[in-house]
């Protein structure tokens, strides 16, 4: 499919240059005024969502400002208890799921491609949409808050506290939906980042040469996909336990509560290191610049990535230590938290050792690596203090326990965030910070820190409990607590220094040159700030530091000397190359601008304030608008004109992936179904677990499953997935006669499949109110029935692309795509129906 | 480059299988020392020498001998071909070996307590 798309010429001339510059512009370019909501470029959601976790970083810090004054003297209650909940609950929520994963998400989603060598990211829309679900679930969950009707039970949301026996307004629901919805942004960046780092770095960049970010923000991406999911369930469980009554964690009802606190923890702890890697991956960016060589032990820091990434996943039970689990499997967790401590001393040791063999320079963002060195070890010191069970056990629930967190969290992520922001900034805007104000930023911000987390440890020795509202003189806590108070103010005084820093930079700030901290990595050879499109042309990469080997790089890229350096086609092309070797093989055409993100999102959040009003028939009119809105977005894809107008590609180079059978979306969705299989996996330990350990679990008399029903259903699901991968197959050696009605009768099935489906759950005889069991099995067919309809839309959908040519010998892409799916709904139909149907029959049940 | 297959010591795979195993492994010990707790409680007299603990500890010494056989076999494996390996396939190998060595190592640790402590306390 080669055509008149040569490679130009090299031609040095600035007109020449200008001219490509406005060619680019006209294909990437973005809009403005209200078609500034259509943008899906990754620099611009990239940067809105941290400007956006900024804004919400500020709020949380009011909300903590507001505690600490309500607690700087004993006695006071001008907060008055329900609003003092709703406060530290907000202040946990706001920080944990408004600030530290978006706001790191977006700075991962704005320099991956740069730092990769490629244009965008791989799936730019969904960027676009996850930004949506992100602003309008936190200012769903903020409005709460304005509205007095804020989550007043912790930011982990505890049942039965949570439940509706004890929470009986909204303010619980709140949190579930808006969470739920925010959570969407956070699972579909983690899936976009994965795909974009493994399939689309530039020619030669090899898994060994790729920036030691990308490996940071691989494996906190992949976390996302495995951690997020058992919150998501959780939270789904415990909504549908308010609004519903199907019990879940009641325990005379065959319940368990602690069920919702594996599931919280199960994404809980692991979160603490999803947001601690990429600000480490910061510090492994910044350190070596400013050391002014390369890091020492490349190989060894990926190591310790790889295995923090990992053992993270086997700590969750050290939070739930004193709820009575036997002490055999409390040491199992206690010596797994102290384990992973030692890939996160590998990974000090490595800076350690690259500012000792370098020749370091002290400018402000090495300030805030300094501040973070040293809190953050002083933070996971006290961790390994708290993975020890009996001292566990003496300081559960007091300010200890708040004092080590924010060591971690604020040593951790924030004090490597903001040297990121410093270190970025001329990138961002192209301008330098103030020297005077960043440094006063940095102390300010450091001792204040320092003054209002020290002490609080103190404050916790001393037996103070977390979240009490007001105390009394007299018990030793008057002192420290003033003093954690005054510095409080402080550390707030030092975050507005910063932040008028980073505004007036914009107007005052000297104009910074190409590469201004002399850096190794891709990021600095785009202009700056950077273009919609990043690189006129694609460079090869053969070292770990392609701008350290070639400083003349970023002239070279603007010139277009190197590849994709045409945009006449109307296409958003970048590389699509090898995981592991970096070898091109397709070239990847990405969508532009669209309605469809922001739209689809905002119906979502109609059907979730839906949800929130108990207006369940208006929310599911939503959810269905939502979904035909979601499907006309996926029908411009592959072949169709508005995806890629012409699918011609330039003498020499690969063909389009929407031309291939392994393009991203095969990969996309195979970490998506990652992420739901981690759904699943959670589900699935909730039933073994409601069976196994729950307290007063209950098979009910009368309670039977239509198995044979089920059975067919399964077999249906099964034989469906086995045509659609012959179809395939026959589509891979190049046959496609017949094509749309194989698809036909293979959609055919999966409705047929759906309603068997529905005859099971209307032929078993299920009382899902009255215990956990009948709840959990109706929640099971409600997870098969929903992704097996998806199947028969997908396949449908498929058939009316083959139909008007989207879909064929020619662009076999996408039934590649669709029948990955058939296969995992096959096989969770057989593990659901193994788990439900026969499992009991070996332990007692039915 | 040479291609790959799934059970090469140089394929990507090999990078997170053997700490995948170790999850699976922490789970099941989890799980079983939490389930057995619950359906027979009891034999605190004995200490650490009761049936639930020797076959965590048998268990354990499996999974750590898999993990170690892992390594060694994939490093010999790998040793044989060094010469034709381009230098990312030897990055895969000498990483992958080494998180087998980890998993191992966590292995060991996190099993550890099952030779002091009695499982239902």
């Amino acid at each position: 499919m080669n055509g008149e798309y040569g490679r130009p010429a090299l031609d040095p001339a600035r007109g020449d240059a200008g001219r490509r510059h406005d060619e680019f512009n006209r294909v990437w370019g973005n809009p403005r005024g209200l078609r500034a909501l259509t943008i899906v470029n990754h620099t611009t959601v990239g940067r809105n969502f941290m400007l956006a976790g900024g804004v919400f970083f500020l709020l949380g810090g009011l909300m903590a400002m507001l505690i600490r004054t309500q607690l700087a003297l004993p006695g006071q209650d001008w907060l008055p208890p329900d609003i003092y909940n709703q406060l530290f609950t907000m202040h946990g929520t706001v920080m944990m799921f408004l600030f530290a994963v978006p706001v790191l998400e977006g700075l991962a989603m704005y320099l991956i491609p740069k730092m990769i060598g490629a244009r965008d990211l791989v799936f730019p829309r969904l960027s676009a949409f996850g930004f949506w679900c992100y602003i309008f679930g936190g200012t769903i969950l903020l409005a709460s808050l304005a509205l007095g009707i804020a989550p007043d039970t912790g930011w982990f949301m505890y049942t039965p506290l949570s439940g509706a026996e004890h929470t009986p307004g909204p303010n619980a629901d709140f949190w579930l939906i808006g969470i739920t919805f925010v959570e969407i942004s956070a699972v579909s960046a983690g899936v976009e980042l994965v795909v974009s780092i493994m399939r689309t770095r530039t020619r030669g960049m090899t898994l060994q040469t790729m920036p030691l970010f990308a490996w940071y923000i691989l494996a906190m991406a992949l976390m996302i996909v495995f951690g997020f999911p058992p919150l998501i369930l959780g939270s789904i469980l415990l909504e549908l336990e308010r609004a519903a009554g199907l019990p879940f964690f009641d325990v005379a009802r065959g319940g368990d509560p602690v069920l919702w606190q594996h599931l919280f923890w199960l994404f809980g702890h692991p979160e603490v290191y999803i947001i601690f890697l990429p600000a480490a991956g910061i510090v492994s960016t910044l350190l070596p610049v400013f050391a002014r060589r390369p890091i020492v032990g490349y190989r060894w820091v990926v190591l310790s990535v790889i295995t923090t990434a990992f053992i993270s996943f086997g700590l969750w039970v050290h939070h739930m230590f004193t709820i009575g689990i036997p002490q055999l499997a409390q040491a199992f967790f206690s010596m797994a938290s102290m384990l992973v401590a030692i890939p996160t001393g590998v990974q000090i040791f490595s800076w350690l050792a690259t500012l000792w063999t370098g020749r370091p320079v002290f400018h402000v963002p090495m300030l805030w690596i300094t501040g973070f060195l040293v809190i953050f070890i002083a933070g996971g010191l006290t961790g390994v203090m708290l993975a020890l069970v009996p001292f566990n056990w003496q300081v559960h629930d007091t300010h200890f326990v708040v004092a080590h967190m924010h060591y971690v969290l604020v040593g951790g992520m924030l004090f490597p965030l903001v040297a990121g922001l410093y270190y970025w900034l001329p990138h961002f805007t192209g301008r330098m910070p103030s020297r005077t104000l960043s440094r006063w930023g940095f102390w300010l911000t450091f001792g204040g820190f320092n003054l209002t987390f020290l002490v609080m440890h103190l404050t916790g020795l001393l037996g103070m409990p977390r979240r009490v509202y007001t105390y009394e003189t007299g018990l030793g806590w008057d002192w420290p607590n003033l003093v954690s108070s005054v510095g409080s103010f402080v550390m707030a005084a030092g975050v507005a220094v910063v932040l008028l820093d980073l505004l007036i930079h914009g107007l005052y700030g000297r104009r910074a040159g190409i590469n201004p901290w002399q850096a190794d990595t891709l990021e600095w050879a785009t202009a700056t700030p950077p273009s919609p499109y990043n690189f006129m042309s694609l460079p090869p990469v053969s070292s770990r530091h392609p701008l350290w080997d070639d400083p003349s790089l970023p002239e070279a890229i603007a010139e277009g000397r190197y590849a994709l350096a045409v945009a006449n086609h109307g296409r958003r092309e970048t590389w699509g190359s090898d995981p592991v070797s970096g070898r091109v093989r397709e070239v990847v055409h990405l969508p532009g601008n669209a309605w469809w993100p922001f739209v689809s999102a905002l119906v979502l959040a109609v059907m979730c304030i839906g949800l929130l009003s108990k207006q369940y028939l208006f929310a599911a009119l939503a959810a269905g608008v939502s979904l035909v809105l979601l499907l006309r977005w996926s029908w411009e894809n592959g072949a169709h004109p508005n995806a890629a107008p012409d699918a011609r590609t330039a003498e020499g180079d690969p063909p389009l992936h929407s031309r291939t059978f392994d393009g991203p979306g095969l990969w996309g969705m195979v970490v998506t179904l990652l992420a739901d299989g981690a759904l699943y996996m959670a589900l699935l330990f909730g039933w073994f677990y409601l069976w196994t350990v729950a307290p007063q679990w209950q098979l009910p008399a009368d309670s039977r499953v239509d198995w044979p029903l089920w059975l067919l259903a399964s077999a249906l699901m099964v034989g469906g997935w086995w045509l659609f991968r012959r179809r395939v197959q026959r589509l891979r050696d190049g046959e496609d006669e017949g094509l749309e009605r194989a698809l036909w009768l293979i959609a055919a099935i999966g409705l047929v499949q759906c309603v068997t489906l529905v005859a099971t759950w209307h032929g078993s005889v299920l009382a899902p109110r009255a215990t956990s069991h009948d709840a959990v099995i109706t929640v099971f067919l409600l997870y098969l029935l929903l992704h097996c309809a998806l199947a028969t839309v997908m396949t449908t959908l498929q058939a009316l692309r083959v139909r008007s040519g989207y879909v064929g010998r020619l662009a076999p892409y996408e039934p590649a795509v669709v029948e990955y799916w058939w296969a995992y709904c096959a096989l969770v139909c057989g593990v659901t129906f193994a788990a439900v149907v026969l499992w009991p029959l070996g332990w007692g049940g039915v | 480059m040479q291609e790959y297959s799934l059970r090469s010591p140089y394929h990507p795979v090999q990078l997170v299988l053997g700490l995948s195993i170790w999850a699976v492994w922490f789970v099941i010990i989890y799980a079983g020392v939490s389930v057995a707790c619950e359906q027979r409680p009891g034999g605190l007299q004995q200490g650490s020498l009761t049936s639930v603990n020797l076959v965590l500890m048998a268990f354990t010494m499996l999974t750590c001998g898999l993990l170690l056989f892992m390594a060694h076999h994939n490093w010999r494996r790998a040793r044989r071909m060094w010469r034709a390996l381009s230098p990312t396939q030897r990055f895969i190998v000498r990483l992958s070996v080494a998180l087998d060595l980890v998993a191992a190592l966590v292995t060991l640790a996190v099993g550890l307590p099952a030779v002091v402590l009695p499982p239902c306390l």
